[in-house]
Protein backbone atom coordinates (compact mmCIF):
# COMPACT_ATOMS: atom_id res chain seq x y z
CA UNK A 1 0.00 0.00 0.00
CA UNK A 2 2.65 2.52 0.82
CA UNK A 3 4.49 1.34 -2.00
CA UNK A 4 1.69 2.37 -4.15
CA UNK A 5 1.51 5.89 -2.84
CA UNK A 6 5.20 6.30 -3.56
CA UNK A 7 4.89 4.99 -6.63
CA UNK A 8 1.28 6.96 -8.12
CA UNK A 9 3.86 10.38 -6.35
CA UNK A 10 6.05 9.12 -8.41
CA UNK A 11 4.12 8.85 -11.61
CA UNK A 12 2.69 11.82 -11.02
CA UNK A 13 5.67 14.15 -10.57
CA UNK A 14 7.88 12.33 -13.43
CA UNK A 15 4.44 13.46 -15.75
CA UNK A 16 4.63 16.77 -14.60
CA UNK A 17 8.50 17.39 -14.79
CA UNK A 18 8.51 16.25 -18.48
CA UNK A 19 5.05 18.25 -19.10
CA UNK A 20 6.95 21.34 -17.97
CA UNK A 21 10.16 20.32 -19.67
CA UNK A 22 12.02 19.83 -16.59
CA UNK A 23 14.80 16.67 -16.26
CA UNK A 24 13.47 13.77 -14.48
CA UNK A 25 15.95 13.18 -12.28
CA UNK A 26 14.75 15.18 -9.77
CA UNK A 27 11.53 13.10 -8.91
CA UNK A 28 13.55 10.35 -9.28
CA UNK A 29 16.00 10.88 -6.68
CA UNK A 30 13.50 12.96 -4.67
CA UNK A 31 10.84 9.65 -4.35
CA UNK A 32 14.14 7.82 -3.91
CA UNK A 33 12.70 5.10 -6.27
CA UNK A 34 15.23 3.02 -8.27
CA UNK A 35 12.98 -0.30 -8.29
CA UNK A 36 12.34 -2.46 -11.88
CA UNK A 37 8.90 -1.10 -11.84
CA UNK A 38 9.72 2.43 -10.99
CA UNK A 39 12.28 2.46 -14.16
CA UNK A 40 9.81 0.88 -16.36
CA UNK A 41 6.97 3.02 -15.84
CA UNK A 42 9.50 5.86 -15.79
CA UNK A 43 9.86 4.96 -19.80
CA UNK A 44 6.20 4.24 -20.27
CA UNK A 45 5.62 8.20 -19.37
CA UNK A 46 8.59 9.45 -21.92
CA UNK A 47 7.83 6.85 -24.02
CA UNK A 48 3.37 8.59 -24.05
CA UNK A 49 4.94 11.64 -23.87
CA UNK A 50 6.81 11.60 -27.46
CA UNK A 51 4.19 9.75 -29.20
CA UNK A 52 1.35 12.32 -28.14
CA UNK A 53 1.89 15.46 -29.75
CA UNK A 54 -0.85 18.18 -29.88
CA UNK A 55 -2.77 18.08 -33.23
CA UNK A 56 -5.10 20.93 -34.65
CA UNK A 57 -8.43 20.38 -36.92
CA UNK A 58 -7.65 21.53 -40.18
CA UNK A 59 -8.37 25.44 -40.46
CA UNK A 60 -10.76 25.13 -43.47
CA UNK A 61 -12.87 22.22 -41.30
CA UNK A 62 -12.26 25.16 -38.62
CA UNK A 63 -13.70 27.78 -40.51
CA UNK A 64 -16.67 26.39 -42.33
CA UNK A 65 -17.94 24.62 -38.27
CA UNK A 66 -18.19 27.89 -37.64
CA UNK A 67 -19.82 29.22 -40.36
CA UNK A 68 -22.26 26.48 -40.14
CA UNK A 69 -22.62 27.10 -36.05
CA UNK A 70 -22.77 30.68 -36.25
CA UNK A 71 -24.74 30.84 -39.80
CA UNK A 72 -27.74 29.25 -38.11
CA UNK A 73 -29.39 32.37 -36.76
CA UNK A 74 -31.38 33.30 -39.67
CA UNK A 75 -32.69 29.86 -40.71
CA UNK A 76 -32.98 29.28 -37.43
CA UNK A 77 -35.42 31.93 -36.96
CA UNK A 78 -37.16 30.77 -40.31
CA UNK A 79 -37.48 27.19 -38.94
CA UNK A 80 -38.69 28.64 -35.91
CA UNK A 81 -41.40 30.60 -37.24
CA UNK A 82 -42.30 27.58 -40.27
CA UNK A 83 -43.13 25.50 -36.83
CA UNK A 84 -45.73 28.21 -35.48
CA UNK A 85 -49.45 27.54 -36.23
CA UNK A 86 -50.75 28.67 -39.44
CA UNK A 87 -52.71 31.34 -37.83
CA UNK A 88 -50.62 32.16 -36.35
CA UNK A 89 -48.50 32.63 -38.99
CA UNK A 90 -51.21 34.90 -41.24
CA UNK A 91 -51.41 37.12 -37.85
CA UNK A 92 -48.01 37.56 -38.39
CA UNK A 93 -47.78 38.85 -41.95
CA UNK A 94 -51.02 40.76 -41.57
CA UNK A 95 -49.17 43.06 -38.38
CA UNK A 96 -46.11 43.27 -41.14
CA UNK A 97 -48.58 43.96 -43.58
CA UNK A 98 -50.46 46.89 -41.36
CA UNK A 99 -47.09 48.12 -40.21
CA UNK A 100 -45.62 48.78 -43.80
CA UNK A 101 -48.55 50.39 -44.62
CA UNK A 102 -48.82 52.18 -41.80
CA UNK A 103 -45.59 53.27 -42.37
CA UNK A 104 -46.12 54.38 -46.19
CA UNK A 105 -49.45 56.22 -44.72
CA UNK A 106 -47.07 58.13 -41.96
CA UNK A 107 -44.63 59.17 -45.01
CA UNK A 108 -47.01 60.23 -47.46
CA UNK A 109 -50.16 61.71 -46.31
CA UNK A 110 -47.51 62.73 -43.42
CA UNK A 111 -46.67 65.24 -46.11
CA UNK A 112 -49.79 65.80 -47.26
CA UNK A 113 -51.34 66.96 -44.15
CA UNK A 114 -47.88 69.54 -43.55
CA UNK A 115 -49.05 70.94 -46.97
CA UNK A 116 -52.31 70.99 -46.08
CA UNK A 117 -51.60 73.23 -42.88
CA UNK A 118 -49.30 75.32 -45.04
CA UNK A 119 -52.01 76.34 -47.44
CA UNK A 120 -54.54 76.86 -44.91
CA UNK A 121 -53.16 80.23 -43.72
CA UNK A 122 -53.11 81.58 -47.30
CA UNK A 123 -56.58 80.65 -47.47
CA UNK A 124 -58.13 82.43 -44.44
CA UNK A 125 -56.02 85.57 -45.74
CA UNK A 126 -58.16 85.12 -48.89
CA UNK B 1 -34.99 59.80 -24.04
CA UNK B 2 -32.99 58.38 -26.32
CA UNK B 3 -31.19 56.30 -23.58
CA UNK B 4 -34.97 54.49 -22.85
CA UNK B 5 -34.19 52.20 -26.09
CA UNK B 6 -30.87 51.91 -26.05
CA UNK B 7 -29.70 48.28 -25.58
CA UNK B 8 -27.37 47.13 -23.10
CA UNK B 9 -23.48 47.03 -24.12
CA UNK B 10 -22.38 43.56 -25.13
CA UNK B 11 -19.33 42.54 -22.85
CA UNK B 12 -16.13 41.50 -24.49
CA UNK B 13 -16.85 38.00 -25.02
CA UNK B 14 -13.25 37.10 -24.97
CA UNK B 15 -12.81 38.74 -21.21
CA UNK B 16 -15.57 36.42 -19.86
CA UNK B 17 -15.00 33.10 -17.40
CA UNK B 18 -16.93 30.02 -19.09
CA UNK B 19 -20.10 30.08 -16.85
CA UNK B 20 -20.40 34.41 -17.74
CA UNK B 21 -19.81 33.49 -21.10
CA UNK B 22 -22.47 30.18 -21.15
CA UNK B 23 -25.22 33.00 -19.55
CA UNK B 24 -24.66 34.71 -22.87
CA UNK B 25 -24.44 32.00 -25.54
CA UNK B 26 -27.86 30.88 -24.45
CA UNK B 27 -29.49 34.19 -26.31
CA UNK B 28 -26.35 35.21 -28.95
CA UNK B 29 -24.81 33.34 -30.95
CA UNK B 30 -21.27 35.23 -30.92
CA UNK B 31 -21.11 34.26 -27.36
CA UNK B 32 -21.25 30.70 -28.41
CA UNK B 33 -18.73 31.26 -31.19
CA UNK B 34 -16.04 32.51 -28.38
CA UNK B 35 -16.97 29.03 -26.83
CA UNK B 36 -15.93 27.54 -29.97
CA UNK B 37 -12.98 29.27 -30.15
CA UNK B 38 -11.70 28.32 -26.81
CA UNK B 39 -12.50 24.60 -27.33
CA UNK B 40 -12.50 23.16 -30.38
CA UNK B 41 -8.84 22.26 -30.56
CA UNK B 42 -9.20 20.69 -27.21
CA UNK B 43 -12.42 18.85 -28.16
CA UNK B 44 -10.75 18.06 -31.71
CA UNK B 45 -8.09 16.48 -29.78
CA UNK B 46 -10.10 14.08 -27.73
CA UNK B 47 -11.62 12.82 -30.05
CA UNK B 48 -8.90 12.04 -32.47
CA UNK B 49 -7.22 10.24 -29.96
CA UNK B 50 -10.53 8.44 -28.89
CA UNK B 51 -10.70 7.39 -32.81
CA UNK B 52 -7.69 7.28 -34.58
CA UNK B 53 -8.41 9.58 -37.71
CA UNK B 54 -8.68 12.76 -39.06
CA UNK B 55 -12.18 11.80 -40.93
CA UNK B 56 -13.93 10.38 -38.02
CA UNK B 57 -12.71 13.23 -35.28
CA UNK B 58 -13.82 15.95 -37.18
CA UNK B 59 -17.34 14.36 -38.36
CA UNK B 60 -18.00 13.83 -34.16
CA UNK B 61 -15.75 17.50 -33.27
CA UNK B 62 -18.96 18.71 -35.81
CA UNK B 63 -21.72 16.80 -33.74
CA UNK B 64 -20.42 17.81 -30.36
CA UNK B 65 -20.50 21.24 -30.77
CA UNK B 66 -24.10 21.37 -32.45
CA UNK B 67 -25.32 19.52 -29.61
CA UNK B 68 -23.81 21.61 -27.10
CA UNK B 69 -25.21 24.78 -28.98
CA UNK B 70 -29.04 22.74 -29.30
CA UNK B 71 -28.72 22.05 -25.53
CA UNK B 72 -27.13 25.07 -24.32
CA UNK B 73 -30.15 26.66 -22.91
CA UNK B 74 -30.96 23.98 -20.44
CA UNK B 75 -27.28 23.68 -19.27
CA UNK B 76 -27.00 24.57 -15.69
CA UNK B 77 -24.34 25.36 -13.62
CA UNK B 78 -24.00 22.71 -10.49
CA UNK B 79 -20.26 23.77 -9.58
CA UNK B 80 -18.50 21.56 -12.28
CA UNK B 81 -16.10 23.42 -14.86
CA UNK B 82 -18.05 24.12 -18.37
CA UNK B 83 -15.61 21.99 -19.99
CA UNK B 84 -16.87 19.32 -18.48
CA UNK B 85 -20.21 19.30 -19.87
CA UNK B 86 -18.31 19.58 -23.44
CA UNK B 87 -16.29 16.83 -22.90
CA UNK B 88 -19.14 14.67 -21.59
CA UNK B 89 -20.93 15.35 -24.61
CA UNK B 90 -18.07 14.15 -26.60
CA UNK B 91 -17.08 11.12 -24.60
CA UNK B 92 -20.84 10.35 -25.41
CA UNK B 93 -20.54 10.79 -28.84
CA UNK B 94 -17.41 9.03 -29.06
CA UNK B 95 -19.16 6.19 -27.11
CA UNK B 96 -22.23 5.76 -29.78
CA UNK B 97 -19.50 5.82 -32.67
CA UNK B 98 -17.95 2.82 -31.34
CA UNK B 99 -21.00 0.75 -30.69
CA UNK B 100 -22.86 1.69 -33.71
CA UNK B 101 -19.89 1.37 -36.09
CA UNK B 102 -18.81 -1.94 -34.52
CA UNK B 103 -15.15 -0.70 -34.92
CA UNK B 104 -13.96 0.19 -31.50
CA UNK B 105 -10.47 0.24 -31.10
CA UNK B 106 -9.31 -0.41 -34.63
CA UNK B 107 -6.89 1.92 -35.41
CA UNK B 108 -6.16 3.12 -39.14
CA UNK B 109 -1.94 2.24 -38.20
CA UNK B 110 -1.12 4.10 -41.96
CA UNK B 111 -2.93 7.34 -41.33
CA UNK B 112 -1.64 7.74 -37.87
CA UNK B 113 1.73 6.76 -38.50
CA UNK B 114 1.48 9.26 -41.91
CA UNK B 115 0.52 12.11 -39.02
CA UNK B 116 2.87 11.22 -36.74
CA UNK B 117 6.27 11.66 -39.01
CA UNK B 118 8.95 13.30 -37.51
CA UNK B 119 12.01 14.26 -39.34
CA UNK B 120 14.58 11.77 -38.52
CA UNK B 121 16.33 9.44 -40.46
CA UNK B 122 14.13 7.10 -42.29
CA UNK B 123 14.70 3.55 -41.11
CA UNK B 124 14.68 5.23 -37.46
CA UNK B 125 11.06 6.82 -38.59
CA UNK B 126 9.68 3.93 -39.79
CA UNK B 127 10.63 2.24 -36.44
CA UNK B 128 9.47 4.72 -34.03
CA UNK B 129 6.15 5.34 -35.94
CA UNK B 130 5.61 1.45 -35.63
CA UNK B 131 6.56 1.66 -31.60
CA UNK B 132 4.35 5.30 -31.56
CA UNK B 133 1.15 3.53 -33.56
CA UNK B 134 1.69 0.05 -31.14
CA UNK B 135 1.43 2.49 -28.34
CA UNK B 136 -1.63 4.36 -29.66
CA UNK B 137 -3.47 0.86 -30.28
CA UNK B 138 -2.70 -0.44 -26.95
CA UNK B 139 -3.67 3.22 -25.24
CA UNK B 140 -7.40 2.73 -27.55
CA UNK B 141 -7.72 -0.87 -25.79
CA UNK B 142 -7.86 1.07 -22.58
CA UNK B 143 -11.27 1.38 -20.78
CA UNK B 144 -12.67 5.21 -22.17
CA UNK B 145 -12.29 6.53 -18.53
CA UNK B 146 -8.55 5.84 -18.65
CA UNK B 147 -7.99 7.28 -22.30
CA UNK B 148 -9.53 10.36 -20.96
CA UNK B 149 -7.28 10.39 -18.27
CA UNK B 150 -4.23 10.04 -20.09
CA UNK B 151 -5.52 12.25 -22.93
CA UNK B 152 -6.42 15.38 -20.50
CA UNK B 153 -2.72 14.61 -18.49
CA UNK B 154 -0.55 14.87 -21.75
CA UNK B 155 -2.23 16.86 -24.45
CA UNK B 156 -3.80 19.20 -22.17
CA UNK B 157 -1.07 19.06 -19.43
CA UNK B 158 -3.44 19.30 -16.48
CA UNK B 159 -2.95 18.81 -13.48
CA UNK B 160 -4.42 15.68 -11.33
CA UNK B 161 -6.38 18.50 -9.71
CA UNK B 162 -8.03 19.61 -12.82
CA UNK B 163 -8.42 16.04 -14.65
CA UNK B 164 -10.68 15.51 -11.50
CA UNK B 165 -12.68 18.06 -11.60
CA UNK B 166 -13.58 17.19 -15.33
CA UNK B 167 -13.89 13.48 -14.90
CA UNK B 168 -16.12 14.23 -11.38
CA UNK B 169 -13.03 12.23 -9.02
CA UNK B 170 -11.14 13.31 -6.32
CA UNK B 171 -7.46 14.63 -7.19
CA UNK B 172 -6.62 11.04 -5.03
CA UNK B 173 -8.55 9.45 -7.15
CA UNK B 174 -7.05 10.81 -10.45
CA UNK B 175 -3.49 9.90 -8.86
CA UNK B 176 -4.40 6.44 -8.11
CA UNK B 177 -6.21 5.67 -11.49
CA UNK B 178 -3.09 7.51 -13.64
CA UNK B 179 -0.75 4.87 -11.70
CA UNK B 180 -2.95 2.42 -12.55
CA UNK B 181 -3.26 2.83 -15.93
CA UNK B 182 0.21 2.99 -16.74
CA UNK B 183 0.86 -0.76 -15.05
CA UNK B 184 -2.22 -1.61 -17.37
CA UNK B 185 -0.41 -0.10 -20.74
CA UNK B 186 2.86 -1.48 -19.49
CA UNK B 187 1.47 -5.06 -19.18
CA UNK B 188 -0.28 -4.51 -22.41
CA UNK B 189 3.08 -3.57 -24.20
CA UNK B 190 4.80 -6.14 -22.49
CA UNK B 191 1.85 -8.90 -24.22
CA UNK B 192 2.53 -6.52 -27.67
CA UNK B 193 5.75 -7.31 -27.92
CA UNK B 194 5.83 -11.00 -27.14
CA UNK B 195 3.61 -11.61 -29.50
CA UNK B 196 5.46 -9.95 -32.44
CA UNK B 197 8.35 -11.92 -30.90
CA UNK B 198 6.33 -15.08 -31.46
CA UNK B 199 5.13 -14.10 -34.78
CA UNK B 200 8.38 -13.04 -36.00
CA UNK B 201 9.86 -16.46 -34.58
CA UNK B 202 6.94 -18.32 -36.60
CA UNK B 203 7.88 -16.39 -39.89
CA UNK B 204 11.94 -17.57 -39.81
CA UNK B 205 10.61 -21.03 -39.07
CA UNK B 206 8.47 -21.53 -42.12
CA UNK B 207 10.70 -19.98 -44.22
CA UNK B 208 13.65 -22.20 -42.56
Amino acid sequence: MASDVKMQNLVTDVTDALLAGESVDNARRKHDVFSAEGQDLIELIERIHRSMEQVEPAPQFAKNLKADLLGEQSTGVVLRLRKLPARVQYAALAALIGGFVLLLQRMFLGESDTLTEETNPAQEKV
Amino acid sequence: MLGFNRKPKKPNYKDLSDIELVVYAKEDKEAFGEIYERYLDKIYNYIYYRTGNQQDAEDLTAKVFYRAMSHIENYVDKGVPFQAWLYRIAHNLVANFHRDKGRRKIIPLDDYIAHTLHSDAPDKQAESSEQEALLMEAIRRLPADRQQLIILKFIEQKSNQDIGEVMGRTEGAIKSLYHRTLLSLRDELQLQQMNIGQADKRKTEGKG
